[in-house]
């Protein structure tokens, strides 16, 4: 057992020193395991983005249809928002390297602002259509074609999953705000931040795809 | 020999949080490897006991013609709860949460895992899981009654307490997959030093390739069981044929994880085979590498073949005869590993020793098991099969004449381990035969029933089939009460057994040259690796670092 | 580990917005630009995406940068995401048709 501040070496048959990882201080296992739970997120919306292509496939005009009733000026907004979101988060992780540590808590403090407006945007995108009588189920939905059904049901449901995966950030953010202040992620351990980072990428390159198999669709086969 | 001065990890633990008088609490708060795989494994063999209960009240209802004990109603829901304990709470947590956990820091050299508070958050999420379906038993119209497969639509439409069980099984998949990813960073960045991949143990090459699958297949799964339970709640349409709804689509996702969860089932199992195998032949293994990259093949190849459990459900022709295709593929590393482990008992003075006679019973069971799998897949031949008792016969050797066997021999071959003391290895081998002449009589019947035409999850059914249901109900009594004699001769080992040394079996693995039990972290010093790992000269095991491992100094 | 984000920097991560914000204009004026058919449509748009993909995944997410270990997995992973799609396709495809080996 040892503290882990000092490295622990193992002597092979030649006398030759060999040093053994501390599992409680490997900041490479920490993110090999970050990535690893990154491929969960990505078989999950995976699945999702495999029962909207398998519909669209089938339903395809009726997909395009219903993708023309999207606000593609809030949608595309959103799109921005998010990729400077991503930008900021990317710089934060930078600066706490660099041990610039109020300059990296500002630009949390920028992707936090960032992401409550997407969400935000993204609420009134879903009233819309909510007043408009179209929700999970309703008369005015169920009246409409299958392909439709179906693109609203995933439209809820996939913007809804991954507005709860931002919604998540936004709370670690706060947290690691946290802990900066208390100094427990510092130049010297911020492997939590670098995780951070890489969740945001991840919720970022969902809807890179999300917003053209979603919104952009509207366009396929009109001139 | 153990010192009886040294503590072991029975005496001493690190908790995830503060310190704790109460035994209790350190135990349920630990975050020692060890104690976390003897949590799992009171726990599952708690619920397989209720499990194989459930079963033999279904096997008594199905002794005869007509009703015996249960309404049909009841009936479905009774194999839908055994599917389900037996699957989620039994065989997918299985090997790995008890031997794996316990004996993969050991195998490689490692103080613990790479994470270990994620380990016992793993545990805790088990017990989430399994109390949430097991609450579910007692509320409304009681536990599901869709089938373990929880088909759309009717998994969508029927009262019974779906979402429970579609939350549990959700929880239970999450438990998996932290798993999954502590193992696969546990083996990168872990290992001793000196030990390269092809220089690990095969168990733990087996417990890598189960890991990535959990990783993997896991979430598809859990986001199918979620889209069922938004259906439910929300009806948005996606498995509903009403509303453009592709109830096939829901069998595509829940088998893409399902599938590979059989081979998440099943290496672990084949990497306990390849640890007996050369300790009591008293030899290396025969063909080590192309064991473990076999272990790699299956988990690979085991992802592209899930569409053989769609074969009647009205899949494309096209996609029907390329997934019968690849599945021939996935028997041939099986087939490796078979021929392998028969080279290595050829010619080798082997020691017939519990462990080594659950093995012998395995090659058999499981080697039915396999070659009936290959039966179904032929697509012909599996219009007349599906969803007959030849599949359940099927599935009952391979998962248990393939993975419970295996648990079995693990808890005897690693039982000198976990407790520092002998069973009665008379009795246990008495055990073992009960348990395989009543398997035998309990499922191989179903096979000709299946091929006559007795269809599965059936409450009733015509007279013709009942001589099956007897002989196999008689089977299913005998291999219970055998199965409880098992586990009764391990208690007394437990409560009276005589003390052992480190290394009562003379195998080679780093697991062997610590003290039975091992102390908390594992190593004093940790050794460093360069050999294979089961070199033998002479009977005897060729490198024994105990010396190293409790001093630091070779001599 | 401190290897891999010390080739990161301020400028690097700018460079790199500016590309994606131009991507990110040129996902909208495509359809104004090349008008298509649905598939011509989606198949435009999915290799922008995918451009993007790369770029994030490379830069942002350092894998450019890291141990081989990581490029290697996250293939596996796409790999694995990949298979299930086209086999998930045939059947998507060729639901209807029926196939019969000796049909004259």
């Amino acid at each position: 057992m040892n503290d882990s501040q000092t490295p622990e070496f193992v002597y092979d048959k030649e006398g030759k020193k060999h040093e053994v990882v501390d599992f409680n201080n490997d900041n490479t296992g920490s993110k090999l395991g970050f990535w690893l739970f990154l491929f969960t997120e990505l078989m999950l919306f995976g699945a999702m983005f495999l029962v909207f292509c398998f519909y669209f496939f089938r339903h395809g005009s009726d997909f395009v249809h219903a993708s023309g009733s999207l606000n593609l000026i809030l949608g595309g907004t959103n799109t921005l928002i998010l990729l400077i979101s991503t930008y900021f988060m990317g710089i934060s992780l930078l600066h706490v390297k660099e041990n610039k540590i109020e300059k990296a808590k500002k630009t949390i403090y920028i992707t936090i602002f960032l992401s409550i407006v997407f969400l935000v945007i993204k609420y009134f995108e879903w009233m819309a259509e909510i007043n408009h009588g179209i929700y999970p189920d309703s008369e005015v939905l169920n009246a409409l074609s299958k392909g439709e059904i179906l693109f609203f049901g995933l439209y809820f449901t996939m913007t809804g999953f991954h507005g709860l995966h931002i919604i998540v950030g936004i709370i670690v953010m706060i947290w690691v705000i946290k802990l900066l202040n208390q100094q427990k992620i510092s130049s010297e351990k911020y492997v939590l931040v670098e995780n951070l980072a890489l969740y945001w990428d991840i919720v970022h390159l969902v809807w890179v795809f999300l917003f053209p198999l979603f919104y952009m669709i509207s366009f396929g086969g009109v001139s | 020999m153990s010192d009886l001065h040294e503590k072991t990890f029975y005496d001493e633990t690190h908790t995830v949080f503060g310190h704790h008088k109460s035994k209790l609490f350190q135990w349920i708060f630990s975050i020692d490897h060890k104690r976390i795989a003897i949590l799992y494994l009171i726990v599952m063999m708690s619920f397989f006991i209720v499990a194989i209960l459930v079963a033999l009240s279904m096997r008594i209802e199905l002794f005869s013609v007509g009703k015996q004990i249960m309404e049909a109603d009841t009936y479905n829901q009774a194999f839908t709860l055994h599917g389900t304990i037996m699957i989620f709470l039994f065989v997918v947590p299985g090997i790995p949460a008890v031997f794996g956990n316990f004996l993969l820091p050991l195998l490689i050299g490692a103080r613990d895992v790479s994470f270990p508070r994620l380990n016992l958050l793993s545990w805790w999420l088990y017990m989430f899981g399994a109390i949430l379906a097991i609450t579910s038993l007692f509320i409304g119209q009681g536990f599901a009654d869709t089938g373990w497969t929880f088909y759309a639509p009717y998994s969508v439409k029927t009262g019974t307490n779906v979402i429970f069980a579609l939350s549990a099984a959700y929880i239970l998949g999450l438990a998996s997959i932290l798993t999954g990813i502590n193992f696969v960073v546990t083996i990168h960045r872990l290992r001793a030093p000196g030990m390269g991949f092809f220089k690990m143990p095969l168990f733990v090459w087996g417990l890598y390739s189960t890991a990535w699958i959990q990783i993997l297949a896991t979430p598809v799964i859990g986001i199918t069981l979620i889209l069922v339970i938004i259906e439910r709640t929300l009806g948005i349409g996606i498995f509903d044929p009403s509303k453009g709804g592709d109830p096939l689509l829901y069998q595509h996702l829940f088998w893409i994880y399902s599938h590979p969860a059989v081979y998440l089932m099943i290496l672990p199992a084949f990497g306990v085979v390849s640890e007996i195998l050369p300790t009591f032949c008293r030899r290396t293994i025969f063909g080590y590498r192309s064991i473990a990259i076999s272990s790699a093949l299956i988990a690979i190849i085991g992802y592209l073949v899930w569409g053989h459990h769609l074969f009647t459900s009205g899949m494309s022709e096209w996609t029907k005869i390329i997934f019968a295709f690849l599945t021939f593929f996935v028997t041939i590393p099986t087939a490796i590993k078979f021929f392998d482990w028969i080279a290595t008992m050829y010619g080798a003075s082997i020691v017939f020793a519990t462990p080594m006679l659950w093995v012998s019973g395995t090659i058999i069971t499981f080697a039915i098991g396999g070659l009936t799998g290959i039966t179904l897949v032929t697509l012909g031949v599996d219009i007349h099969l599906h969803g007959t008792y030849f599949v359940v016969a099927h599935f009952h050797y391979t998962i248990f004449g393939g993975v419970v066997f295996m648990l079995f021999a693990a808890m005897h071959y690693w039982f000198p381990k976990f407790t520092g003391k002998m069973y009665d290895e008379r009795k246990a081998k008495r055990a073992f035969y009960g348990i395989f002449v009543g398997f035998n009589l309990l499922w191989f019947p179903m096979f000709l029933a299946g091929a006559f035409g007795m269809p599965r999850r059936y409450y009733d059914y015509l007279p013709e089939f009942e001589i099956y249901h007897r002989v196999a109900g008689i089977g299913a009594i005998i291999t219970i009460v055998s199965i409880f004699y098992m586990l009764y001769v391990l208690y007394k080992g437990l409560k009276e057994g005589k003390s052992c040394g480190n290394n009562p079996w003379d195998s080679t693995t780093l697991e062997w040259q610590v003290s039975s039990p091992p102390p908390l972290e594992n190593f004093k010093h940790i050794p460093y690796v360069d050999f294979n790992p089961y070199e033998y000269e002479k009977g005897k095991p060729k490198n024994d670092l105990t010396n190293y491992i409790k001093r630091g100094k070779y001599e | 580990m401190s290897i891999v984000t010390n080739k990161m920097t301020v400028q690097m991560y700018f460079k790199i917005f500016v590309v994606l914000i131009i991507l990110t204009l040129l996902t909208f004026a495509q359809p104004y630009i090349i008008s298509g058919t649905i598939s011509q449509t989606v198949i435009m748009q999915l290799f922008i995406a995918t451009i993007k993909a790369v770029l994030i995944g490379s830069y942002y997410m350092h894998l450019k940068y890291e141990a081989p270990l990581f490029r290697y997995i996250v293939l596996m992973a796409l790999v694995t995401l990949t298979i299930f799609f086209v086999i998930t396709a045939t059947d998507a495809i060729f639901r209807n048709e029926t196939f019969d080996l000796f049909q004259k």
